[in-house]
């Protein structure tokens, strides 16, 4: 028979009375917890202890003193720390029942509500937003391709989730200030949550599948999943046990700037792996005059870019300038048919120059050749375009 | 709904700023509570250290000072204040009960 049991730990955890049935249960059987995580991790032990869960912050002082009461430290799950004493009637770390109601509340408090309720309203008026113009315009919905698929997934599911979220956590204080807070209560309603994060994870999966050509790309729709994931997981690997809030805060803090750094190389990385171009690129600029030959273009157009890139890749505006006129019009059927199986390969970008101090331009293998204009540019556009064809026919690279 | 934290206090709340008129630290604060109510009222270390921070952000206690690791706490004026009303409530409470014995 193993040593070892593994129990998983989401079912129980946010509920003390469920995690200590659970513990009492085991240890009845001969089991003592050694580990608390993903799993709760329990050894074989003759030994007969009593559990406490508590949610003091460790500091040097506290610890002492609970030590010296025969409490060892388990581990720590979401700021919940986990002790066992040997001594079976030794006293309860939380003796004042109106004292952990607080606490309790303060855990589901108004900032996690006030913070689930935002998120919910930004994604809703951020789709709903949205949505007419990927309805109305089938080009657009041919370039955001990605972003209109997550509009109807977030439409979906990720709000139904949010506001189901609310009304949990609204039940749950009602059920705290109640003393009805059990794991009993809350067991079909958390069936139901878990269903729908089920749903959320899966289609959001589904969708970024359907919608990524690369293994890197499909990765890079989870990429503040990962990130953030990794850090928690970096984070609770080094600060554990001892820690204090403000601690913890500044971590979290270093935490979110390391992680938008990471992100930040992350896309450039990509970036420049899919194309030899730096960030800041386009807008959705798209003028097309055959008169005087030139193409403006989103640069997401061509390079089949995702939602993702275009958050970063904003504000800026690319123009096109293209001699050969039989390939103008191939790329521009290409990108004004409404055809989604049609995708543009990142290979069509052979060189890239910069040209004067700033706007840098890039010839395509197909020939066009895509330039960069600052915004300032925007007022005098005409110039600024007739100013770099005199500089390109000028130039002897070409 | 809940009532709201420290409308009133709880008797664990009560015996610790009682006990802090004297400056001392959590480990003599859970003792001289256990010692004065004949080991009636145990204060839980999880309770205590739990209680310290949130009086001391009322300002019902101050931080004297740090010894060994271990910061020593004492009452404040408005940790007094706070007392006193609690002291009124359970002299109301005690006379309403005496009215309705008396009747």
């Amino acid at each position: 028979m193993s040593n070892r049991k593994y129990v998983l730990s989401s079912r129980y955890i946010e509920y003390e009375d469920a995690c200590l049935n659970l513990f009492n249960k085991m240890n009845a059987e001969g089991y003592i917890l050694k580990k608390i995580g993903f799993f709760f991790v329990f050894e074989k032990s003759d030994k007969k202890v009593k559990y406490q869960i508590d949610y003091t912050t460790r500091d040097i002082e506290y610890n002492a003193i609970i030590e010296q009461q025969g409490y060892s430290y388990i581990g720590s799950c979401n700021d919940v720390h986990y002790y066992y004493n040997e001594d079976l009637n030794a006293l309860d770390l939380n003796t004042d029942l109106e004292v952990k109601k607080n606490i309790l509340l303060k855990r589901q408090g108004i900032g996690l509500l006030a913070f689930i309720t935002f998120l919910m309203v930004i994604s809703l008026v951020s789709c709903l937003y949205r949505l007419p113009s990927y309805l109305e315009n089938p080009i657009k919905r041919y370039y955001r391709f990605k972003g209109f698929v997550f509009c109807i997934g977030v439409l979906l599911f990720a709000i139904p989730l949010l506001g189901y979220s609310i009304y949990s956590l609204l039940k749950k204080r009602k059920a705290i200030s109640e003393d009805a807070y059990t794991y009993d209560n809350f067991k079909k309603h958390d069936k139901v949550g878990g269903v729908l994060v089920f749903i959320a994870y899966i289609s959001l999966i589904i969708a970024a599948a359907l919608t990524s050509s690369t293994w890197m790309d499909f990765l890079y729709s989870f990429d503040i999943i990962i990130m953030s994931t990794f850090l928690r997981f970096f984070r609770n690997k080094f600060v554990e046990p001892n820690v204090n809030k403000e601690k913890r805060a500044f971590l979290n803090f270093v935490g979110f700037i390391i992680m938008f750094f990471m992100l930040n190389i992350f896309t450039d990385y990509k970036v420049k792996q899919d194309l030899n171009i730096p960030r800041n690129f386009p807008t959705e600029q798209f003028v097309y005059d055959k008169e005087q030959n030139y193409v403006i273009y989103d640069l997401i157009a061509i390079t089949n870019y995702t939602v993702a890139d275009t958050a970063v890749f904003e504000m800026s505006t690319n123009y096109t300038e293209c001699r050969n006129e039989k390939i103008t019009n191939e790329l521009f059927n290409r990108f004004l048919e409404i055809n989604p199986n049609k995708k543009v390969d990142s290979s069509v970008v052979e060189e890239c120059y910069e040209y004067l101090d700033k706007p840098n331009y890039y010839i395509f293998k197909s020939g066009t050749i895509l330039v960069r204009f600052e915004e300032r540019d925007l007022n005098n556009l005409d110039t600024r375009i007739l100013e770099f064809i005199e500089f390109y026919n000028s130039n002897k690279h070409f | 709904m809940a009532r709201k934290e420290f409308e009133t206090l709880t008797p664990q709340m009560y015996y610790i700023l009682l006990v802090l008129h004297e400056p001392m630290h959590g480990y003599d604060i859970m003792q001289k509570v256990t010692e004065i109510t004949n080991s009636e009222i145990q204060i839980g270390a999880g309770t205590l250290y739990t209680l310290l921070p949130r009086f001391e952000q009322e300002f019902y206690i101050r931080l004297v000072r740090e010894e060994n690791k271990r910061k020593i706490y004492q009452i404040t004026k408005l940790g007094k204040e706070k007392l006193r009303q609690e002291k009124l409530r359970m002299l109301r409470q005690i006379q309403l009960l005496e009215e309705v014995s008396y009747e």
